[in-house]
């Protein structure tokens, strides 16, 4: 199963139109795709608007292949899950999002070999059709827990 | 330390409560003599009969003790109690002692009294981080974590560990309403959300935010963002609660526009990548590596 996934806040068009052809090019995968659609109906995937965070738990863990926006919700979860994920930044110019944080996020983890990053459509298409099915391997695992440096920093100050 | 800081803040309670009884009492008879009818009231014996008097009944209830001072309740409680007993004394005092019993002055002493020591008591719950609770070194500490909905709350729970410490009582806000069992173990509260789309639940959220804030009065506020966890900061500068950005790992290139906000208003900032640190800006690591 492809998970594909946009976030609580905003609608991302330029993905769920690239999803949608995706499923015409693998007509036997299977897409479970949450996002906000704004101007672009999509005819060859069904779409949820929200989900609770339980359900989205549980798709993570089930989906051969995460695709979805740079969010880093999204992100986190799939390294812990160790499931391959690929991410497509939203842009600025495009109104997906207040700034151009998901582009810098999305370039550092890609230079760091976390995350498969697609800057554009194409690109993720190209992407997919690369891994989808054979290649299939997530590049990177994290633990559940933030780093014990953090925590003891913040448990000193609180009791400072 | 903290035991010097104890002796002087209840001393300086005393001395407010003790200043505030004679001052309603002074009000009291300035406006009955010059408005109503003259006293000829002693005022020097009236006056120290009212603090011995308010010493006696204070010391039966233990209000200015230090296990009393930390408490806000425990504090409402000795002072209704404190008062009737001081009434009740004043009042048998003035019948005894006092050439002519006012029972008009005597009411309306006794109402400004109880109106501006309840008022005083209000206005050190707002506080009582800030002043009291520092007092209480026995105690858990009392958290609130902050972080809207998506990635900024995954983030806050990565911190599991510190909240599950058992030296910490975590109270959880977030913006929706069904994620309590994410927390189970700990308090949870829904605010609503507020993002760039919609002003008017900017103010709804901040109103929410500092509701919760002043009734489960943390000793501490810990957020990963966004707007939620803004007025989260933003409160606990007003009432002198210790507070703690932590700008998200989404912030790769600059700190988000909130974390410099958080700069001017938050006790400490964190940043979760090395090169954003700076003097006031602290970097100890990530959510993300174990």
């Amino acid at each position: 199963m492809i998970f594909v996934t946009t976030g609580t806040q905003e609608p991302f068009d330029r993905l769920i139109k690239a999803i949608d052809e995706l499923a015409l090019i693998f007509p036997d995968a299977e897409f479970k795709v949450q996002a906000f659609t704004a101007d672009y109906n999509p005819v060859n995937i069904d779409v949820f608007n929200k989900m609770l965070p339980s359900e989205f738990d549980v798709s993570i863990k089930n989906a051969d292949l995460v695709i979805s926006h740079a969010g880093m919700g999204t992100i986190i979860s799939a390294l812990v899950n160790s499931v391959p994920i690929i991410v497509m930044p939203r842009l600025l110019k495009y109104g997906e999002h207040r700034n151009e944080h998901q582009l810098a996020t999305a370039k550092k983890l890609d230079d760091m070999g976390y995350v498969n990053v697609a800057y554009n459509e194409d690109e993720l298409i190209a992407k997919v059709k690369s891994i989808w099915p054979q290649n299939l391997e997530s590049l990177h695992k994290v633990g559940k827990v933030a780093s014990k440096e953090l925590i003891n920093s913040l448990s000193n100050f609180i009791n400072q | 330390m903290k035991n010097n800081t104890s002796i002087y803040l209840r001393f300086f309670f005393l001395v407010c409560d003790i200043i505030l009884i004679n001052t309603a009492l002074l009000v009291c008879n300035y406006l009955l003599n010059k408005y109503y009818t003259p006293l000829y009231l002693n005022l020097y014996s009236c006056i120290s009969a009212s603090v011995i008097i308010w010493l006696l009944s204070t010391n039966l209830f233990s209000l200015y003790t230090e296990q009393t001072v930390v408490k806000n309740n425990a504090v409402f409680r000795s002072t209704s109690r404190s008062i009737v007993v001081y009434l009740f004394i004043f009042s048998i005092y003035s019948f005894l002692f006092t050439n002519t019993v006012n029972i008009v002055f005597l009411l309306s002493y006794y109402f400004v009294l109880a109106s501006g020591l309840l008022l005083s008591r209000l206005l050190s719950r707002v506080f009582e981080n800030s002043v009291i609770a520092r007092l209480n070194n026995n105690e858990k500490v009392n958290v609130l974590a902050i972080a809207s909905i998506g990635g900024h709350w995954v983030q806050l729970l990565r911190l599991m560990p510190l909240f599950n410490l058992s030296t910490n009582q975590v109270t959880f806000v977030s913006t929706w309403e069904n994620v309590d069992n994410m927390v189970e173990g700990h308090k949870y509260h829904a605010v609503p959300d507020a993002n760039r789309h919609n002003k008017f639940n900017l103010l709804k959220c901040g109103w929410a935010i500092f509701a919760i804030i002043i009734s489960s009065r943390p000793q501490i506020i810990i957020t990963t963002g966004a707007a939620p966890g803004l007025f989260g900061v933003l409160a606990g500068r007003l009432l002198g609660i210790k507070t703690v950005w932590i700008d998200s790992i989404a912030n790769v290139e600059k700190l988000s526009l909130s974390g410099y906000i958080a700069i001017k208003l938050a006790d400490r900032v964190y940043t979760q990548w090395e090169h954003l640190s700076n003097r006031k800006v602290v970097f100890a690591g990530n959510i993300l590596e174990e």
